[in-house]
């Protein structure tokens, strides 16, 4: 994890310092940690009956009853849970089990076979067909994201196939919604059906199917307006909308900050139309992520994508298997390493290491290593798929480390000659002035890079004093208290 | 329809799953703790919230239930507890004894309503005032377009800036203008945000502090428009928006569907915050003001 190393003098503050720099009120929820509190709900439940050598029916009624209400505060719909709850007590019950394995750790297992069987196994990807047109609808209620996604989408399916895509807009009703998918649609560079704020959805719908049919699309993505489940009137036009073009996919668009109404909005849709698979929404929010496990139990369609930042590329395939592991603590080392994968460039990165380990590190390879950061979605993305760093993320947020500031220190550093690069200590006042005009930043932010320069230098020494093959955790007990407050 | 019956029109959906749950549960039965697990059950699961829900049971279990009263009767004891959460909260945003310009400034999660709800309450202003809408969203796609929409419906003073011009720049031009021209109203529009994103939070700092330099903050309200349909994470939004900025009122959208509202309850009973508006519809005249006892009975479909 050497790449980390420049602003873990950051993360070792620990908590004895909190930088104030920032007003930041909250917690700072990474998206990954959505289910923060049902993890630590039903980790106190657990720890309250472990050791106990055989667990009586009350005790498990008991503890039962405490998931269930863990689940409900969770935002999870309250049918589900009552079957997750019946499931599982049925499992326990049935197998009788109850005295052989210890009984935490029973329960563990339970309730994860149990969320696992929920949220399903697999990735669902989008189904694209391999000749001919594919068509996806999307819907969902007002506000839920529907048209953020399907950029979001074309952008996705843009970037990993040659395929040409048509996005339409059916919100006739939305002032300006057409407008708003156009616009993205010039974003991304894709093709957009455009109609001139026709106020007809069957024309819409045939006269976007005529259009891609003549102009060699291969997936057109069908907005359609939001609507409120117990709006039969709209209700019945996505069905009519649905019958003209019959999709290849019906995907469901739905804001994970939802509350208990996610059980009946996908109800609605599930029983309206034929529902293959769904986008959550939000998902970088500080929702609770019950949705997520409501919207899968009663669609019985899997999560294919989560919408995780305002930004176009903000979204991500859905892996069911890891968010499971994610809710009961475990973290996400799989996408840290397809993410590392997907952005490190390997041979920088040996280079950049070798270095490190014979102490020679100058602001050249500092720069690099920032660059290697940036690409990765920034340090608290990285931070956020290790188990158990939450403290540090959390000071991360708080420190306000963005990709923003790793975008002006690259400046800063492209702003210096060779030699002061190579010998930084030759940075005084009037170059650091010169530096700071070459770079739009200001003189106290080159001060800063520097002095976060010249303490992980020192780092890296002390690391390579420390050893090899410490985990992360290991690293920062051992940093923490040894460096020196706010860089 | 005279506004009670259009609130309970509006809610019936709502209420209809909440109150037929609970009188299948009472009905008949003896309130024993099984029953009070289903009620219990039920609230939670119109995002009342374990908190809110805890002091309900609380008070229907101090309550003696006779065999023969009627099945109304545990309805009733709900919705009068339910009221005195709420009434505390209710509160009229629009008054006329107001310094000229009345700043509103409206801020909340993306796609919780805010553009819809500026076009709802220009409508609501009576119309001898003048109304200036600076739309200060210039992030979302045609953000600014959908809120013209509203203000041409309305025949309404419009500002707005350029493509990805800084937000609170342009609510500084906006309320030099409206203390120029004399306005009585600014409604300011923001980018939608999550409230656990610092930086975007701190832009609503500075639109806030920049009309603060020429219009006395005393005259500024910051309303938080609230999703409906969202769960907990409403209150943490509540709480989070709140810490940074000054909230003066909330208004509550999208309770027309089958979402519950609940935790709007759970809001008036921890925070001391206004609620002025409820959103009941897509229609231009679909927000209401908010009546404690209409929801409160609404919501468990008593009558008035």
């Amino acid at each position: 994890m050497k790449f980390l190393n420049c602003n873990f003098t950051d993360l070792s503050a620990s908590d004895r310092y909190i930088s104030p720099r920032v007003s930041c009120p909250g917690e700072n929820v990474d998206w990954r940690k959505m289910f923060g509190t049902l993890n630590e709900r039903l980790e106190k439940i657990v720890s309250s009956i472990r050791g106990k050598a055989i667990i009586s029916e009350a005790d498990l009624d008991l503890t039962m009853r405490e998931i269930r209400i863990a689940f409900l505060e969770a935002d999870v719909a309250l049918p589900v849970v009552k079957d997750f709850i019946d499931n599982v007590k049925s499992n326990i019950l049935g197998k009788e089990i109850l005295k052989s394995i210890k009984p935490d750790q029973m329960i563990i297992k339970l309730v994860q076979d149990e969320l696992i069987k929920i949220l399903g196994e697999n990735n669902a990807p989008i189904n694209i067909q391999k000749n001919g047109l594919t068509k996806i609808l999307f819907c969902g209620l007002q506000g839920s994201g529907k048209t953020t996604s399907v950029a979001k989408l074309a952008n996705h399916i843009q970037k990993e196939s040659k395929k040409k895509i048509l996005l339409v807009s059916a919100d006739i009703y939305r002032p300006a919604a057409q407008e708003q998918l156009k616009v993205l649609a010039k974003q991304i560079n894709v093709s957009f059906f455009d109609i001139n704020n026709s106020k007809s959805v069957d024309l819409i719908t045939n006269e976007s199917i005529e259009y891609a049919a003549k102009n060699l699309i291969d997936i057109i993505l069908f907005d359609t307006a939001g609507r409120q489940v117990i709006d039969d009137k709209m209700m019945e036009e996505l069905k009519i909308i649905e019958n003209i073009l019959q999709p290849h996919e019906s995907i469901l668009v739905a804001d994970s900050l939802t509350g208990q109404d996610a059980a009946n909005v996908a109800k609605n849709f599930g029983e309206t139309i034929n529902i293959t698979g769904s986008i959550l929404t939000r998902v970088d929010g500080d929702g609770r992520g019950g949705a997520a496990l409501s919207i899968k139990s009663i669609t019985g369609a899997p999560i294919k994508f989560i919408g995780t930042g305002e930004k176009i590329e903000k979204l991500e395939a859905f892996y069911p298997d890891r968010i499971a592991n994610r809710i009961l603590g475990m973290g996400d080392i799989i996408s840290l390493v397809e993410k590392a994968a997907e952005n490190i460039d390997e041979k920088e990165m040996s280079s950049l290491a070798k270095k490190m380990a014979k102490g020679v590190f100058d602001l050249e390879d500092f720069a690099k290593q920032l660059k290697q950061m940036g690409k990765m979605g920034g340090i608290s993305g990285i931070m956020s798929m290790l188990p158990g760093v939450s403290k540090a993320q959390k000071l991360i947020a708080e420190n306000n480390i963005s990709e923003d500031l790793i975008k002006s220190q690259i400046a800063i550093i492209n702003s210096m000659t060779k030699k002061e690069k190579k010998n930084p200590i030759l940075i005084k006042a009037s170059r650091k002035i010169r530096i700071s005009n070459g770079s739009g930043t200001r003189v106290q932010d080159v001060n800063k890079l520097l002095k976060q320069f010249f303490q992980s230098q020192k780092m890296m020494k002390k690391m390579k004093s420390m050893g090899k093959g410490s985990s992360p955790e290991d690293l920062m007990q051992k940093l923490q208290g040894r460096m020196p407050p706010n860089f | 329809m005279n506004i009670f019956k259009k609130f309970q029109n509006g809610l019936k959906k709502t209420s209809s799953v909440l109150s037929s749950n609970l009188l299948s549960i009472v009905s008949a039965k003896k309130i024993n703790q099984e029953i009070l697990d289903e009620i219990e059950s039920t609230l939670i699961s119109s995002d009342l919230g374990l908190e809110v829900t805890e002091s309900l049971i609380k008070k229907i279990k101090s309550t003696n239930i006779s065999s023969d009263s009627d099945s109304n009767f545990v309805l009733k004891i709900l919705s009068g507890e339910l009221e005195k959460i709420l009434k505390p909260r209710e509160k009229l945003l629009l008054s006329n004894n107001n310094e000229k310009p009345t700043v509103i400034i409206f801020i909340g999660v993306n796609g919780s309503g805010k553009t819809t709800t500026i076009g709802k309450l220009i409508h609501k202003i009576p119309s001898e005032s003048n109304i200036l809408v600076g739309a200060c969203d210039t992030f979302r796609a045609a953000a600014v377009e959908q809120l013209k929409e509203w203000t041409l419906r309305k025949n309404v003073d419009f500002y707005q800036g350029n493509i990805e011009q800084d937000p609170a720049s342009l609510a500084y031009t906006a309320s030099l203008k409206a203390v120029k021209e004399n306005y009585d109203y600014l409604i300011i529009d923001t980018a939608g945000r999550l409230s656990n994103n610092t930086n975007l939070l701190n832009q609503l700092i500075k639109i806030k502090n920049v009309v603060g330099k020429t219009i006395d903050t005393k005259q500024i309200k910051t309303l938080l428009v609230l999703d409906g349909t969202n769960g907990s994470n409403m209150i943490k939004q509540v709480e989070i928006f709140g810490e940074s900025l000054d909230i003066n009122g909330l208004i509550i959208t999208k309770i027309d569907g089958t979402a519950k509202g609940g935790a709007l309850v759970s809001i008036a009973n921890k925070y001391e915050i206004p609620i002025h508006f409820v959103g009941l519809g897509e229609k231009i005249d679909d927000l209401y003001e908010f009546s404690a006892r209409s929801f409160a009975q609404s919501m468990l479909e008593l009558d008035n």
